[in-house]
Protein backbone atom coordinates (compact mmCIF):
# COMPACT_ATOMS: atom_id res chain seq x y z
CA UNK A 1 0.00 0.00 0.00
CA UNK A 2 1.38 3.38 -0.92
CA UNK A 3 1.50 6.00 1.82
CA UNK A 4 0.62 9.29 0.15
CA UNK A 5 -0.28 9.33 -3.49
CA UNK A 6 -1.13 11.89 -6.13
CA UNK A 7 -3.08 9.83 -8.65
CA UNK A 8 -3.56 11.11 -12.22
CA UNK A 9 -4.11 14.60 -10.86
CA UNK A 10 -5.50 17.26 -13.17
CA UNK A 11 -6.18 20.56 -11.43
CA UNK A 12 -6.14 24.31 -12.03
CA UNK A 13 -8.07 27.53 -11.61
CA UNK A 14 -11.29 28.70 -13.27
CA UNK A 15 -11.50 25.66 -15.50
CA UNK A 16 -7.99 26.22 -16.81
CA UNK A 17 -5.63 23.27 -16.36
CA UNK A 18 -2.45 24.14 -14.48
CA UNK A 19 -1.41 20.60 -13.63
CA UNK A 20 -1.91 18.32 -16.62
CA UNK A 21 -2.12 14.84 -15.18
CA UNK A 22 0.60 14.06 -12.67
CA UNK A 23 1.02 10.89 -10.64
CA UNK A 24 3.41 10.70 -7.71
CA UNK A 25 3.89 8.38 -4.76
CA UNK A 26 5.43 9.68 -1.56
CA UNK A 27 7.02 7.40 1.00
CA UNK A 28 6.72 7.98 4.71
CA UNK A 29 9.47 9.91 6.45
CA UNK A 30 11.09 11.48 3.42
CA UNK A 31 11.71 15.07 2.38
CA UNK A 32 10.57 15.78 -1.17
CA UNK A 33 10.95 19.11 -2.88
CA UNK A 34 9.10 20.39 -5.90
CA UNK A 35 11.04 22.78 -8.11
CA UNK A 36 10.23 24.55 -11.32
CA UNK A 37 9.96 27.99 -12.90
CA UNK A 38 7.19 30.48 -12.11
CA UNK A 39 3.86 29.27 -13.39
CA UNK A 40 4.99 25.66 -13.64
CA UNK A 41 2.24 24.57 -11.24
CA UNK A 42 4.32 23.89 -8.10
CA UNK A 43 2.01 25.69 -5.74
CA UNK A 44 -1.06 24.37 -7.49
CA UNK A 45 0.16 20.81 -7.04
CA UNK A 46 0.91 21.45 -3.38
CA UNK A 47 -2.49 23.06 -2.80
CA UNK A 48 -4.28 20.11 -4.35
CA UNK A 49 -2.21 17.70 -2.26
CA UNK A 50 -3.09 19.78 0.81
CA UNK A 51 -6.83 19.66 0.06
CA UNK A 52 -7.07 23.40 -0.60
CA UNK A 53 -7.90 22.96 -4.27
CA UNK A 54 -10.29 20.37 -5.62
CA UNK A 55 -8.95 18.32 -8.53
CA UNK A 56 -10.73 18.35 -11.89
CA UNK A 57 -9.90 14.69 -12.13
CA UNK A 58 -7.72 12.20 -10.34
CA UNK A 59 -7.35 11.95 -6.59
CA UNK A 60 -5.08 12.52 -3.61
CA UNK A 61 -4.87 9.34 -1.58
CA UNK A 62 -3.67 9.05 1.99
CA UNK A 63 -3.19 5.34 2.67
CA UNK A 64 -5.64 4.67 -0.14
CA UNK A 65 -8.37 7.01 1.20
CA UNK A 66 -9.34 9.95 -0.98
CA UNK A 67 -8.62 13.00 1.18
CA UNK A 68 -11.44 14.94 -0.46
CA UNK A 69 -13.88 12.26 0.70
CA UNK A 70 -12.56 12.30 4.26
CA UNK A 71 -13.80 14.50 7.11
CA UNK A 72 -12.23 17.97 7.28
CA UNK A 73 -10.81 17.41 10.72
CA UNK A 74 -9.71 13.82 10.11
CA UNK A 75 -7.49 15.03 7.27
CA UNK A 76 -6.26 18.02 9.27
CA UNK A 77 -5.05 15.70 12.04
CA UNK A 78 -2.72 13.91 9.64
CA UNK A 79 -1.90 16.48 7.01
CA UNK A 80 -0.64 19.98 7.71
CA UNK A 81 -0.20 22.67 5.06
CA UNK A 82 1.54 26.04 5.22
CA UNK A 83 0.74 28.23 2.23
CA UNK A 84 3.20 30.81 0.96
CA UNK A 85 3.64 33.87 3.21
CA UNK A 86 0.69 33.36 5.53
CA UNK A 87 -0.47 36.39 7.49
CA UNK A 88 -1.75 36.65 11.05
CA UNK A 89 -2.92 39.62 13.12
CA UNK A 90 0.19 41.53 14.18
CA UNK A 91 -0.81 41.51 17.83
CA UNK A 92 -1.34 37.76 17.97
CA UNK A 93 0.94 36.21 20.61
CA UNK A 94 3.10 33.31 19.43
CA UNK A 95 1.60 30.84 21.90
CA UNK A 96 -1.92 31.64 20.64
CA UNK A 97 -0.92 31.11 17.03
CA UNK A 98 0.66 27.79 17.91
CA UNK A 99 -2.42 26.80 19.95
CA UNK A 100 -4.60 27.34 16.84
CA UNK A 101 -2.72 24.39 15.40
CA UNK A 102 -4.65 22.19 17.83
CA UNK A 103 -7.96 23.15 16.19
CA UNK A 104 -8.52 19.82 14.41
CA UNK A 105 -7.86 17.90 17.64
CA UNK A 106 -9.88 19.61 20.33
CA UNK A 107 -12.77 20.63 18.12
CA UNK A 108 -14.57 23.89 18.56
CA UNK A 109 -16.51 23.26 21.69
CA UNK A 110 -14.11 21.29 23.83
CA UNK A 111 -11.56 23.06 25.88
CA UNK A 112 -7.86 22.66 25.71
CA UNK A 113 -6.77 19.28 27.09
CA UNK A 114 -3.46 18.37 28.68
CA UNK A 115 -2.48 16.70 25.43
CA UNK A 116 -3.19 19.91 23.53
CA UNK A 117 -1.14 21.86 26.04
CA UNK A 118 1.78 19.46 25.67
CA UNK A 119 1.66 19.54 21.89
CA UNK A 120 1.81 23.33 21.95
CA UNK A 121 4.74 23.38 24.37
CA UNK A 122 6.56 20.75 22.33
CA UNK A 123 6.04 22.67 19.08
CA UNK A 124 7.29 25.89 20.68
CA UNK A 125 10.38 24.15 22.06
CA UNK A 126 11.06 22.27 18.85
CA UNK A 127 11.11 25.49 16.85
CA UNK A 128 13.30 27.25 19.41
CA UNK A 129 10.69 29.84 20.28
CA UNK A 130 10.47 29.18 24.03
CA UNK A 131 11.66 32.66 24.98
CA UNK A 132 9.41 34.24 22.33
CA UNK A 133 6.26 32.52 23.58
CA UNK A 134 4.50 35.74 24.59
CA UNK A 135 5.92 37.92 21.85
CA UNK A 136 3.49 39.22 19.24
CA UNK A 137 3.79 38.15 15.62
CA UNK A 138 4.57 41.75 14.71
CA UNK A 139 7.56 41.76 17.06
CA UNK A 140 9.25 38.78 15.42
CA UNK A 141 11.88 38.77 12.71
CA UNK A 142 11.03 37.14 9.38
CA UNK A 143 12.76 33.91 10.33
CA UNK A 144 11.09 33.76 13.73
CA UNK A 145 7.75 34.42 12.14
CA UNK A 146 8.24 31.54 9.74
CA UNK A 147 9.26 29.31 12.65
CA UNK A 148 6.13 30.38 14.52
CA UNK A 149 4.01 29.23 11.57
CA UNK A 150 5.89 25.97 11.43
CA UNK A 151 5.29 25.61 15.17
CA UNK A 152 1.57 26.04 14.53
CA UNK A 153 1.69 23.33 11.89
CA UNK A 154 3.69 21.08 14.24
CA UNK A 155 1.20 21.54 17.08
CA UNK A 156 -1.27 20.06 14.64
CA UNK A 157 0.93 16.94 14.93
CA UNK A 158 0.63 15.99 11.27
CA UNK A 159 2.41 13.02 9.75
CA UNK A 160 2.82 14.93 6.54
CA UNK A 161 3.71 18.59 6.34
CA UNK A 162 3.30 20.49 3.08
CA UNK A 163 5.08 23.83 2.79
CA UNK A 164 4.94 26.34 -0.03
CA UNK A 165 8.23 28.21 -0.21
CA UNK A 166 8.93 28.31 3.51
CA UNK A 167 12.07 30.36 2.88
CA UNK A 168 10.63 33.26 0.88
CA UNK A 169 11.73 36.68 2.08
CA UNK A 170 14.27 35.16 4.45
CA UNK A 171 17.98 35.90 4.40
CA UNK A 172 20.37 33.02 3.90
CA UNK A 173 20.89 32.42 7.61
CA UNK A 174 17.16 32.16 8.27
CA UNK A 175 16.69 30.02 5.17
CA UNK A 176 19.09 27.47 6.58
CA UNK A 177 17.58 27.81 10.03
CA UNK A 178 14.10 26.93 8.75
CA UNK A 179 15.28 24.08 6.54
CA UNK A 180 17.54 22.60 9.22
CA UNK A 181 14.55 22.70 11.54
CA UNK A 182 12.51 20.70 9.02
CA UNK A 183 15.40 18.32 8.49
CA UNK A 184 15.65 17.75 12.25
CA UNK A 185 11.92 17.11 12.55
CA UNK A 186 12.13 14.66 9.67
CA UNK A 187 15.05 12.85 11.28
CA UNK A 188 13.78 12.84 14.88
CA UNK A 189 10.04 12.48 14.36
CA UNK A 190 9.84 10.80 10.98
CA UNK A 191 7.86 13.76 9.65
CA UNK A 192 7.13 13.47 5.95
CA UNK A 193 7.90 16.79 4.30
CA UNK A 194 6.75 17.87 0.86
CA UNK A 195 7.69 21.41 -0.04
CA UNK A 196 8.09 23.87 -2.85
CA UNK A 197 11.43 25.68 -3.06
CA UNK A 198 12.76 28.21 -5.51
CA UNK A 199 16.42 27.68 -4.79
CA UNK A 200 17.89 24.63 -6.50
CA UNK A 201 20.85 24.34 -4.17
CA UNK A 202 18.74 24.54 -1.03
CA UNK A 203 16.48 21.91 -2.55
CA UNK A 204 19.47 19.67 -3.27
CA UNK A 205 20.92 20.16 0.22
CA UNK A 206 17.83 19.31 2.19
CA UNK A 207 15.83 16.83 0.14
CA UNK A 208 15.81 13.10 -0.36
CA UNK A 209 13.98 13.62 -3.60
CA UNK A 210 13.46 16.41 -6.10
CA UNK A 211 10.51 16.68 -8.45
CA UNK A 212 10.91 19.14 -11.34
CA UNK A 213 7.84 20.62 -13.01
CA UNK A 214 7.46 22.65 -16.15
CA UNK A 215 4.17 23.86 -17.63
CA UNK A 216 2.20 21.53 -15.41
CA UNK A 217 4.11 18.45 -16.46
CA UNK A 218 6.65 16.48 -14.47
CA UNK A 219 10.03 16.70 -16.16
CA UNK A 220 12.28 14.95 -13.67
CA UNK A 221 11.91 13.00 -10.44
CA UNK A 222 14.59 11.40 -8.31
CA UNK A 223 17.32 11.98 -5.76
CA UNK A 224 19.10 15.35 -5.96
CA UNK A 225 22.27 13.91 -7.52
CA UNK A 226 20.24 12.52 -10.40
CA UNK A 227 17.89 15.44 -11.00
CA UNK A 228 20.47 18.19 -10.68
CA UNK A 229 22.30 17.97 -14.00
CA UNK A 230 22.91 20.51 -16.72
CA UNK A 231 20.44 18.92 -19.14
CA UNK A 232 17.51 18.91 -16.71
CA UNK A 233 18.28 22.41 -15.45
CA UNK A 234 18.48 23.60 -19.02
CA UNK A 235 15.17 21.97 -19.87
CA UNK A 236 13.30 23.16 -16.80
CA UNK A 237 14.67 26.66 -16.26
CA UNK A 238 16.02 27.44 -19.68
CA UNK A 239 19.46 28.39 -18.36
CA UNK A 240 23.00 27.19 -18.88
CA UNK A 241 24.64 25.91 -15.74
CA UNK A 242 27.51 23.95 -14.31
CA UNK A 243 26.88 21.28 -11.72
CA UNK A 244 29.56 20.60 -9.13
CA UNK A 245 29.89 18.02 -6.40
CA UNK A 246 31.74 19.40 -3.46
CA UNK A 247 33.00 17.90 -0.21
CA UNK A 248 33.93 20.33 2.50
CA UNK A 249 33.96 19.95 6.29
CA UNK A 250 32.54 16.48 5.87
CA UNK A 251 29.52 17.82 4.02
CA UNK A 252 29.04 16.68 0.44
CA UNK A 253 26.72 18.63 -1.77
CA UNK A 254 25.57 18.84 -5.31
CA UNK A 255 25.61 22.46 -6.40
CA UNK A 256 24.29 23.98 -9.58
CA UNK A 257 25.87 27.21 -10.68
CA UNK A 258 23.81 29.17 -13.20
CA UNK A 259 25.93 30.56 -16.03
CA UNK A 260 23.35 32.48 -17.99
CA UNK A 261 20.13 32.40 -19.93
CA UNK A 262 20.05 29.88 -22.74
CA UNK A 263 19.57 31.43 -26.15
CA UNK B 1 11.77 27.11 31.66
CA UNK B 2 8.70 28.46 33.44
CA UNK B 3 9.58 32.10 33.40
CA UNK B 4 6.35 33.48 32.01
CA UNK B 5 3.25 31.36 32.15
CA UNK B 6 0.67 34.10 32.22
CA UNK B 7 0.08 36.28 29.22
CA UNK B 8 0.96 39.84 30.33
CA UNK B 9 -2.13 41.02 28.46
CA UNK B 10 -4.38 39.54 31.15
CA UNK B 11 -4.05 42.59 33.38
CA UNK B 12 -4.83 45.01 30.60
CA UNK B 13 -7.95 43.08 29.67
CA UNK B 14 -9.12 42.95 33.26
CA UNK B 15 -8.63 46.69 33.59
CA UNK B 16 -10.50 47.32 30.36
CA UNK B 17 -13.32 45.05 31.54
CA UNK B 18 -13.55 46.99 34.78
CA UNK B 19 -13.63 50.34 32.95
CA UNK B 20 -16.22 48.97 30.54
CA UNK B 21 -18.43 47.77 33.37
CA UNK B 22 -18.14 51.10 35.18
CA UNK B 23 -18.94 53.00 31.99
CA UNK B 24 -21.94 50.76 31.33
CA UNK B 25 -23.38 51.22 34.82
CA UNK B 26 -22.52 54.92 34.78
CA UNK B 27 -24.10 55.31 31.35
CA UNK B 28 -27.26 53.53 32.43
CA UNK B 29 -27.64 55.67 35.55
CA UNK B 30 -26.78 58.93 33.82
CA UNK B 31 -29.06 58.19 30.89
CA UNK B 32 -32.00 57.37 33.15
CA UNK B 33 -31.41 60.40 35.39
CA UNK B 34 -30.90 63.00 32.67
CA UNK B 35 -33.53 64.40 30.36
CA UNK B 36 -36.27 66.98 30.15
CA UNK B 37 -36.91 66.17 33.82
CA UNK B 38 -33.69 65.62 35.79
CA UNK B 39 -34.05 63.01 38.48
CA UNK B 40 -31.69 63.35 41.44
CA UNK B 41 -29.70 60.18 42.11
CA UNK B 42 -31.34 59.51 45.46
CA UNK B 43 -34.83 59.81 44.00
CA UNK B 44 -33.77 57.43 41.26
CA UNK B 45 -32.81 54.85 43.87
CA UNK B 46 -36.14 55.39 45.62
CA UNK B 47 -38.03 54.69 42.39
CA UNK B 48 -36.76 51.15 42.50
CA UNK B 49 -37.38 50.83 46.22
CA UNK B 50 -40.98 51.99 46.31
CA UNK B 51 -42.94 53.27 43.30
CA UNK B 52 -45.36 55.21 45.48
CA UNK B 53 -42.83 57.68 46.89
CA UNK B 54 -42.77 59.76 43.74
CA UNK B 55 -45.37 58.67 41.22
CA UNK B 56 -44.15 61.12 38.57
CA UNK B 57 -40.55 59.97 38.65
CA UNK B 58 -41.73 56.37 38.67
CA UNK B 59 -43.71 56.89 35.47
CA UNK B 60 -40.82 58.66 33.76
CA UNK B 61 -38.28 56.02 34.70
CA UNK B 62 -40.33 52.88 34.23
CA UNK B 63 -42.36 53.77 31.16
CA UNK B 64 -40.12 56.13 29.25
CA UNK B 65 -36.45 56.14 30.14
CA UNK B 66 -35.68 52.61 31.28
CA UNK B 67 -37.10 50.84 28.20
CA UNK B 68 -35.54 53.45 25.98
CA UNK B 69 -32.11 53.06 27.54
CA UNK B 70 -32.32 49.28 27.45
CA UNK B 71 -33.40 49.25 23.80
CA UNK B 72 -30.49 51.59 23.08
CA UNK B 73 -28.09 49.26 24.87
CA UNK B 74 -29.31 46.19 23.00
CA UNK B 75 -29.21 47.95 19.67
CA UNK B 76 -25.65 49.06 20.44
CA UNK B 77 -24.72 45.46 21.24
CA UNK B 78 -26.29 44.15 18.03
CA UNK B 79 -24.72 46.72 15.74
CA UNK B 80 -21.27 46.46 17.31
CA UNK B 81 -21.33 42.66 17.06
CA UNK B 82 -22.58 42.79 13.49
CA UNK B 83 -19.75 45.14 12.55
CA UNK B 84 -17.11 43.08 14.38
CA UNK B 85 -18.24 39.90 12.62
CA UNK B 86 -18.44 41.52 9.18
CA UNK B 87 -15.01 43.12 9.52
CA UNK B 88 -13.50 39.72 10.29
CA UNK B 89 -15.42 37.63 7.77
CA UNK B 90 -14.95 40.09 4.90
CA UNK B 91 -11.39 40.91 6.03
CA UNK B 92 -12.37 44.50 5.51
CA UNK B 93 -11.81 47.21 8.10
CA UNK B 94 -14.57 49.37 6.64
CA UNK B 95 -17.25 46.71 6.85
CA UNK B 96 -20.25 47.90 8.81
CA UNK B 97 -23.87 46.91 8.28
CA UNK B 98 -24.73 50.54 7.49
CA UNK B 99 -21.88 51.16 5.10
CA UNK B 100 -22.15 48.00 3.04
CA UNK B 101 -25.91 48.28 2.58
CA UNK B 102 -27.18 45.54 4.89
CA UNK B 103 -29.01 48.06 7.08
CA UNK B 104 -30.63 49.62 4.04
CA UNK B 105 -31.93 46.20 2.97
CA UNK B 106 -33.30 45.59 6.44
CA UNK B 107 -34.70 49.12 6.54
CA UNK B 108 -36.59 48.86 3.28
CA UNK B 109 -38.12 45.51 4.21
CA UNK B 110 -39.07 46.79 7.66
CA UNK B 111 -40.59 49.92 6.16
CA UNK B 112 -42.66 47.94 3.70
CA UNK B 113 -44.21 45.98 6.57
CA UNK B 114 -44.65 49.11 8.71
CA UNK B 115 -46.39 51.05 5.99
CA UNK B 116 -48.23 48.46 3.93
CA UNK B 117 -49.06 45.93 6.64
CA UNK B 118 -49.16 47.98 9.84
CA UNK B 119 -51.23 45.31 11.59
CA UNK B 120 -48.37 42.81 11.42
CA UNK B 121 -45.69 44.66 13.36
CA UNK B 122 -44.44 41.36 14.78
CA UNK B 123 -43.28 40.55 11.26
CA UNK B 124 -40.98 43.57 11.15
CA UNK B 125 -37.85 41.82 12.50
CA UNK B 126 -38.16 38.71 10.29
CA UNK B 127 -38.89 40.90 7.26
CA UNK B 128 -35.88 43.07 8.11
CA UNK B 129 -33.78 39.92 8.40
CA UNK B 130 -34.81 38.78 4.92
CA UNK B 131 -34.10 42.27 3.57
CA UNK B 132 -30.69 42.27 5.23
CA UNK B 133 -29.81 38.88 3.77
CA UNK B 134 -30.89 39.92 0.28
CA UNK B 135 -28.71 43.02 0.55
CA UNK B 136 -25.80 40.92 1.82
CA UNK B 137 -26.17 38.52 -1.11
CA UNK B 138 -26.29 41.34 -3.65
CA UNK B 139 -23.19 42.93 -2.14
CA UNK B 140 -21.46 39.58 -2.06
CA UNK B 141 -22.02 38.93 -5.75
CA UNK B 142 -21.09 42.44 -6.81
CA UNK B 143 -18.07 43.04 -4.65
CA UNK B 144 -16.62 39.60 -4.02
CA UNK B 145 -13.83 38.59 -6.30
CA UNK B 146 -11.74 35.96 -4.57
CA UNK B 147 -11.78 38.27 -1.55
CA UNK B 148 -13.79 41.33 -0.68
CA UNK B 149 -11.75 44.26 -1.89
CA UNK B 150 -12.10 47.12 0.56
CA UNK B 151 -13.07 50.04 -1.63
CA UNK B 152 -15.10 47.94 -4.03
CA UNK B 153 -17.19 46.67 -1.15
CA UNK B 154 -17.71 50.15 0.23
CA UNK B 155 -18.63 51.61 -3.17
CA UNK B 156 -21.06 48.78 -3.85
CA UNK B 157 -22.54 49.39 -0.39
CA UNK B 158 -22.94 53.10 -1.04
CA UNK B 159 -24.68 52.44 -4.34
CA UNK B 160 -26.96 49.78 -2.89
CA UNK B 161 -27.81 51.99 0.10
CA UNK B 162 -28.69 54.87 -2.22
CA UNK B 163 -30.81 52.60 -4.40
CA UNK B 164 -32.73 51.09 -1.49
CA UNK B 165 -32.92 54.52 0.14
CA UNK B 166 -34.71 55.79 -2.96
CA UNK B 167 -37.40 53.16 -2.43
CA UNK B 168 -37.72 54.15 1.19
CA UNK B 169 -38.06 57.82 0.28
CA UNK B 170 -40.68 56.96 -2.31
CA UNK B 171 -42.67 55.02 0.26
CA UNK B 172 -42.52 57.86 2.76
CA UNK B 173 -43.79 60.31 0.16
CA UNK B 174 -46.55 58.08 -1.20
CA UNK B 175 -47.76 57.06 2.23
CA UNK B 176 -46.96 60.22 4.10
CA UNK B 177 -50.27 59.89 5.98
CA UNK B 178 -49.28 56.51 7.39
CA UNK B 179 -45.76 57.35 8.34
CA UNK B 180 -45.08 58.92 11.66
CA UNK B 181 -41.62 60.00 12.65
CA UNK B 182 -39.98 58.82 9.44
CA UNK B 183 -37.26 61.39 9.76
CA UNK B 184 -36.37 59.93 13.12
CA UNK B 185 -36.50 56.40 11.82
CA UNK B 186 -34.33 57.13 8.79
CA UNK B 187 -31.67 58.63 11.05
CA UNK B 188 -31.99 56.03 13.77
CA UNK B 189 -33.68 57.26 16.90
CA UNK B 190 -34.67 55.94 20.30
CA UNK B 191 -37.49 58.43 20.82
CA UNK B 192 -40.57 56.72 22.22
CA UNK B 193 -39.09 53.24 22.47
CA UNK B 194 -41.16 51.10 24.78
CA UNK B 195 -40.99 47.74 26.49
CA UNK B 196 -42.54 46.24 23.35
CA UNK B 197 -39.51 47.32 21.34
CA UNK B 198 -37.29 45.82 24.01
CA UNK B 199 -39.06 42.47 23.83
CA UNK B 200 -38.81 42.63 20.05
CA UNK B 201 -35.01 43.06 20.05
CA UNK B 202 -34.09 41.02 23.10
CA UNK B 203 -34.40 37.50 21.60
CA UNK B 204 -32.28 38.51 18.62
CA UNK B 205 -29.67 40.07 20.86
CA UNK B 206 -29.48 36.91 22.93
CA UNK B 207 -29.21 34.65 19.88
CA UNK B 208 -26.70 37.05 18.36
CA UNK B 209 -24.57 37.33 21.47
CA UNK B 210 -24.42 33.57 22.02
CA UNK B 211 -23.78 32.99 18.32
CA UNK B 212 -21.05 35.60 18.21
CA UNK B 213 -19.31 34.23 21.29
CA UNK B 214 -19.35 30.73 19.81
CA UNK B 215 -18.34 32.20 16.47
CA UNK B 216 -15.39 34.09 17.96
CA UNK B 217 -13.27 30.93 17.85
CA UNK B 218 -14.01 30.52 14.16
CA UNK B 219 -13.29 34.20 13.55
CA UNK B 220 -9.86 33.75 15.10
CA UNK B 221 -9.06 30.88 12.76
CA UNK B 222 -10.44 32.77 9.75
CA UNK B 223 -8.11 35.65 10.62
CA UNK B 224 -5.18 33.40 9.65
CA UNK B 225 -6.40 33.30 6.07
CA UNK B 226 -8.71 30.93 4.22
CA UNK B 227 -5.99 28.44 3.28
CA UNK B 228 -4.66 28.09 6.82
CA UNK B 229 -8.22 27.78 8.13
CA UNK B 230 -8.98 25.02 5.63
CA UNK B 231 -5.72 23.31 6.49
CA UNK B 232 -6.84 23.28 10.13
CA UNK B 233 -10.03 21.46 9.15
CA UNK B 234 -12.43 24.42 9.14
CA UNK B 235 -15.24 24.26 6.55
CA UNK B 236 -14.44 27.84 5.55
CA UNK B 237 -17.28 28.60 3.13
CA UNK B 238 -19.96 27.23 5.44
CA UNK B 239 -18.57 29.06 8.46
CA UNK B 240 -18.37 32.37 6.59
CA UNK B 241 -21.92 31.95 5.33
CA UNK B 242 -23.30 31.25 8.81
CA UNK B 243 -21.39 34.13 10.37
CA UNK B 244 -22.67 36.50 7.68
CA UNK B 245 -26.22 35.33 8.41
CA UNK B 246 -25.61 36.04 12.07
CA UNK B 247 -24.31 39.54 11.30
CA UNK B 248 -27.34 40.19 9.09
CA UNK B 249 -29.69 38.98 11.83
CA UNK B 250 -28.08 41.26 14.40
CA UNK B 251 -28.17 44.29 12.13
CA UNK B 252 -31.73 43.56 11.01
CA UNK B 253 -33.10 43.37 14.54
CA UNK B 254 -31.43 46.67 15.40
CA UNK B 255 -32.84 48.34 12.30
CA UNK B 256 -36.29 46.88 12.94
CA UNK B 257 -36.31 48.51 16.36
CA UNK B 258 -34.71 51.91 15.87
CA UNK B 259 -34.17 52.51 12.17
CA UNK B 260 -31.01 53.27 10.27
CA UNK B 261 -28.60 53.92 13.10
CA UNK B 262 -25.19 53.99 11.46
CA UNK B 263 -21.50 53.86 12.35
CA UNK B 264 -21.83 51.92 15.61
CA UNK B 265 -20.70 48.75 13.86
CA UNK B 266 -17.80 50.59 12.28
CA UNK B 267 -16.39 52.52 15.21
CA UNK B 268 -16.83 50.17 18.14
CA UNK B 269 -14.87 47.14 16.89
CA UNK B 270 -12.00 49.43 15.88
CA UNK B 271 -11.77 51.17 19.21
CA UNK B 272 -12.16 47.89 21.06
CA UNK B 273 -9.37 46.39 18.96
CA UNK B 274 -7.12 49.32 19.88
CA UNK B 275 -7.86 48.75 23.54
CA UNK B 276 -7.64 44.98 23.92
CA UNK B 277 -6.25 43.64 20.64
CA UNK B 278 -7.68 41.57 17.84
CA UNK B 279 -8.32 38.25 19.61
CA UNK B 280 -12.01 37.72 18.88
CA UNK B 281 -12.64 35.81 22.08
CA UNK B 282 -12.21 39.12 23.85
CA UNK B 283 -13.04 41.46 20.99
CA UNK B 284 -16.57 40.09 20.62
CA UNK B 285 -17.79 40.46 24.23
CA UNK B 286 -15.92 43.75 24.72
CA UNK B 287 -17.35 45.15 21.48
CA UNK B 288 -20.83 44.23 22.69
CA UNK B 289 -20.28 46.05 25.98
CA UNK B 290 -18.76 49.14 24.36
CA UNK B 291 -21.50 49.18 21.72
CA UNK B 292 -24.11 49.38 24.48
CA UNK B 293 -22.12 52.06 26.33
CA UNK B 294 -21.70 54.16 23.20
CA UNK B 295 -25.32 54.15 22.10
CA UNK B 296 -26.51 54.87 25.65
CA UNK B 297 -24.14 57.84 26.02
CA UNK B 298 -24.84 59.12 22.52
CA UNK B 299 -28.56 58.97 23.16
CA UNK B 300 -28.14 60.87 26.42
CA UNK B 301 -26.31 63.58 24.50
CA UNK B 302 -28.95 63.52 21.75
CA UNK B 303 -31.71 64.03 24.30
CA UNK B 304 -30.07 66.74 26.35
CA UNK B 305 -27.91 68.77 23.94
CA UNK B 306 -30.70 70.94 22.51
CA UNK B 307 -33.31 70.25 25.14
CA UNK B 308 -36.27 70.50 24.85
CA UNK B 309 -35.56 69.39 21.27
CA UNK B 310 -34.37 65.82 20.85
CA UNK B 311 -31.99 64.76 18.14
CA UNK B 312 -32.13 61.22 16.79
CA UNK B 313 -29.18 59.32 18.27
CA UNK B 314 -28.11 58.42 14.72
CA UNK B 315 -27.20 62.06 14.12
CA UNK B 316 -24.80 62.06 17.06
CA UNK B 317 -23.31 58.80 15.79
CA UNK B 318 -22.89 60.32 12.32
CA UNK B 319 -21.15 63.38 13.77
CA UNK B 320 -18.62 61.08 15.38
CA UNK B 321 -18.66 58.19 12.94
CA UNK B 322 -18.27 59.91 9.59
CA UNK B 323 -14.98 61.63 10.53
CA UNK B 324 -13.79 58.34 11.98
CA UNK B 325 -14.60 56.63 8.70
CA UNK B 326 -12.60 59.29 6.83
CA UNK B 327 -9.75 58.83 9.27
CA UNK B 328 -9.69 55.09 8.53
CA UNK B 329 -9.69 55.84 4.79
CA UNK B 330 -6.92 58.41 5.14
CA UNK B 331 -4.80 56.03 7.18
CA UNK B 332 -4.18 54.26 3.92
CA UNK B 333 -6.47 51.29 3.60
CA UNK B 334 -5.90 49.65 0.28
Amino acid sequence: MSYFRVASLRVGYAGQDVIKTISLTFDKGRISTIIGPNGSGKSTLLKAAGRLLKPYSGAILLENSDIFAMEDRAVAKRLGILPQSPTAPMDLPVHCLVAYGRTPHHGFFNNFSKEDQEAVSWAIEATGLADKRFKRIGQLSGGERQRAWIAMALAQKPEILLLDEPTTYLDIHHQFEVLELLQGLNRDHNLTVIMVLHDLNLAASFSHRIIALKDGIMVADGDPERVLNTETISEVFNIRSKVLRISEDGISKTVAIPLGVRH
Amino acid sequence: MKTLLVDPEHKKRRLTALCGALLLVGGLVLSIAKGSVDIPLWDLVLVFVDPDINEGFYQVVMNIRLPRVLVGGLVGINLALSGAILQSVLKNPLADPGIIGISAGAGLAAMVVMILFPAYSALIPPAAFIGAICAALIIYFIAYDGGAHTLRLVLAGVALSAFLGAFMSTLTVLYSDRVQGTVNWMAGALIGKSWNHLYMVLPYSLIGLVGAIIGSRYLNILALGDDIARGLGLPVERVKFLLTLLAALLAASAVAAVGLLGFVGLIIPHITRLLIGSNNRFLIPFSAAFGAVTVIFADTIARTLFSPYELPVGIIMAFVGAPFFLYLLARGIK
